[in-house]
C-alpha cells in the first residue's frame, strides 16, 4: 500500500516534469520546423541561381571555347552550358509566349554561358569570386548572378540558424529549470533516505545518480510528447499550407539527445539545490 | 599506539552564544570503550556530531581515523564516513526499505557485488540476533529489533570507530541490557566504541572509560582515566 502511494507521488513529480517540459519542446520543435522550412526553400532557391556570362556578339568560335575552357578552370564550378542567340530567344519564347515576339525581326539577344556551382560553392561569397574571375576575360561583356539576394538569402539563412540557437539553449534552460525542481522536490522527499547514505558514506555521484537518470528521461519523454504535440500541430496546419515538411529525423534524433543532455544536467542541478537544505542531522 | 580519536583544545559555542566546549580534549586509543555522559543539552550528541565531522568546532583540532578535521575535503568525506559506523537514538531506518535492504544499502554504496552483500548481511543480523527479521519492514520490528537492525547497518562495513548516540533511550531497561551487550561484543571484537548516553551508572560498574560533559568541560568519572 505504501510502495503504491509512493509510486504515485513519484508519477505526479515526473508526469508533471514531463508535461511542463513537454510544453516548453513543443515551442522548440515548431521553431525547427519553420526554421528548417525557411532554409529548405532558400537552399531550394539558390539550387535554382547560376551565372550568367554574356558575350560579345562578334567573337569567334575558338575564343569562345577559349572561355568556355578558362571557366572550367574556375574552383566550385559544376556546369558551363554554351546558349547561342538563337536558343536565349527560345527559351524566352516559351516563359512569355511566342506572340510577343511576332514583331521582332533581329534578335537582339546576346550569347551566354550558363554556369553551375558545385552545391557546396553556393554561397554568396563564392559565387561573387567566380563573377570577379569571369568579368575581366576577353570577350564577356557582363557577368550576372544575383548577387544582392544571394547575400540576402545566405544571411536569412545565418539569422535563422543562430535564432535557432539562442532559442534552443533558452528552452533548454527554462526544461531545466522544471526538471531541476522537480529532482529536488524528489530528493526533499527522500531526504531521510539521502541522509543515512551520506551518514553510511556515500559519494555525491552515488546519491545524485538516480536523479540525474529521472532528469534524462523526464527530457527524453517530453521530447518525445512534444514531437507528437509537434505532429499533430503541423498535420493540422498542413492542410491549408501544403508543401511545408516536418523536422527531419537527424533533427529530431538531435533534440531528443539534447533534450535528455539538458535533462540529466537538471536532475544533477536539482541534487546540488536538494543538497543544500538537507544535513546528516536533518537541521 | 596512536590515538585513534585525538582531540585538542576544542572550542564550540552555538550561534546563540551558548558556549558548549569551552577547550576540551579527548584522546582515544583504537579499541577503548569511551562513554561520554552528560545532561540533557550538555554537548554529547555535539561532540559525536564533531568526531563524526558533521559540523566544525570554533577552534581546536580534531583528528579520527587518520582524517584531519582542518583539512577534510568534500571529495574524502565519503571514505572518512565508511570508516565512521554511527547508531541514533532514533534508528534512522529507511521506512519502506526491509531490514535486510536497510542494512545491505551500507555495503552497495561501496560498490560490492550482491553475491558478498547478501552472504554479509546474513552473517551480521544472525551476529546481532535478528536474522528473523530480515524481509520485515522498520514499522513491522520492535524498537529493539529496529536499534539492533541500525547497529547491523553501521558495523557491516566494519568501521574502524562507531559512535552510538543514545542508543537505548528510545528502549525499555531489558531490550536497553541486549543492546549494550551488543555493543560491548562489538567492542571486544575490536572496533573503537564511543557512546553518548545521559545515565553513567552501568558503565562505571562496567569499568569502562566515563566521562562527562559538565559546564563546557570533560571530566573523567569513575576509575579508569589516565
Amino acid at each position: 500500500m505504501k510502495t503504491k502511494t509512493r509510486r504515485k507521488i513519484d508519477t505526479g513529480y515526473t508526469g508533471r516534469a514531463i508535461a511542463g517540459c513537454a510544453l516548453i519542446f513543443t515551442f522548440l520543435i515548431l521553431f525547427i520546423i519553420a526554421g528548417y522550412n525557411i532554409i529548405v526553400a532558400a537552399d531550394d532557391f539558390r539550387k535554382e541561381l547560376t551565372i550568367q556570362v554574356y558575350l560579345e556578339d562578334d567573337l569567334d568560335e575558338t575564343r569562345i571555347r577559349e572561355i568556355e575552357s578558362s571557366m572550367w578552370d574556375i574552383t566550385g564550378v559544376s556546369n558551363v552550358k554554351y546558349v547561342d542567340k538563337g536558343d536565349a530567344l527560345s527559351i524566352l519564347k516559351e516563359e512569355y509566349g511566342e506572340e510577343l515576339f511576332t514583331e521582332l525581326k533581329d534578335n537582339p539577344l546576346p550569347r551566354s554561358f550558363e554556369i553551375k556551382m558545385d552545391r557546396k560553392y553556393l554561397g554568396w561569397e563564392n559565387m561573387e569570386r567566380a563573377a570577379l574571375e569571369i568579368r575581366p576575360m576577353e570577350g564577356v561583356t557582363d557577368v550576372d548572378y544575383g548577387g544582392d539576394l544571394l547575400r540576402k538569402l545566405d544571411l536569412l539563412r545565418e539569422f535563422v540558424i543562430t535564432i535557432g540557437l539562442i532559442f534552443a539553449v533558452l528552452i533548454s534552460l527554462a526544461a531545466t529549470a522544471v526538471v531541476s525542481t522537480s529532482t529536488q522536490l524528489l530528493y526533499f522527499r527522500d531526504r531521510e533516505k539521502v541522509e543515512v547514505m551520506a551518514m553510511l558514506g556515500a559519494t555525491n555521484f552515488y546519491i545524485a545518480r538516480p536523479l540525474i537518470i529521472q532528469g534524462v528521461i523526464v527530457g527524453f519523454l517530453s521530447s518525445v510528447v512534444a514531437t507528437l504535440i509537434s505532429l499533430g500541430f503541423y498535420m493540422f496546419i498542413n492542410e491549408s499550407l501544403i508543401g511545408l515538411e516536418f523536422a527531419p529525423p537527424h533533427l529530431l534524433a538531435a533534440v531528443f539527445l539534447w533534450a535528455a543532455l539538458w535533462g540529466a544536467y537538471g536532475g544533477y542541478v536539482g541534487f546540488l539545490k536538494g543538497k543544500s537544505m538537507v544535513s546528516l542531522y536533518g537541521n | 599506539m596512536s590515538n585513534i580519536i585525538d582531540i585538542s583544545q576544542l572550542h564550540f559555542s552555538f550561534k546563540e552564544g551558548r558556549r558548549i566546549f569551552a577547550g576540551i580534549d579527548l584522546r582515544v586509543k583504537p579499541g577503548e570503550y569511551v562513554v561520554i555522559t552528560g545532561k540533557s543539552g550538555s554537548g554529547k550528541t555535539t561532540l559525536l556530531r564533531m568526531i563524526q565531522m558533521d559540523i566544525k568546532p570554533d577552534s581546536g583540532k580534531i583528528s579520527v581515523a587518520g582524517y584531519d578535521a582542518d583539512s577534510m575535503s568534500g571529495r574524502n568525506m565519503p571514505k572518512f564516513r565508511r570508516k565512521v559506523g554511527v547508531v541514533y537514538q532514533d534508528f534512522r531506518l529507511i521506512k519502506n526499505m526491509t531490514v535486510f535492504d536497510n542494512v545491505a544499502l551500507a555495503l552497495k554504496i561501496r560498490g560490492i557485488p550482491s553475491k558478498q552483500i547478501k552472504a554479509r548481511v546474513i552473517k551480521t543480523l544472525f551476529d546481532v540476533g535478528l536474522s528473523h527479521a530480515a524481509h520485515l519492514y522498520p514499522e513491522e520490528v520492535s524498537g529493539g529489533e529496529k536499534q539492533r537492525a541500525a547497529i547491523a547497518r553501521a558495523i557491516i562495513g566494519r568501521p574502524q570507530v562507531l559512535l552510538a548516540d543514545e542508543p537505548t533511550a528510545l528502549l525499555d531497561n531489558k531490550t536497553a541490557n541486549e543492546i549494550f551487550k551488543i555493543l560491548h561484543r562489538i567492542n571486544v571484537g575490536g572496533t573503537t566504541l564511543v557512546l553518548a548516553s545521559h545515565i553513567q551508572a552501568p558503565f562505571i560498574k562496567l569499568s569502562y572509560r566515563v566521562l562527562e560533559v559538565n559546564n563546557g568541560n570533560l571530566i573523567p568519572v569513575g576509575v579508569n582515566e589516565d
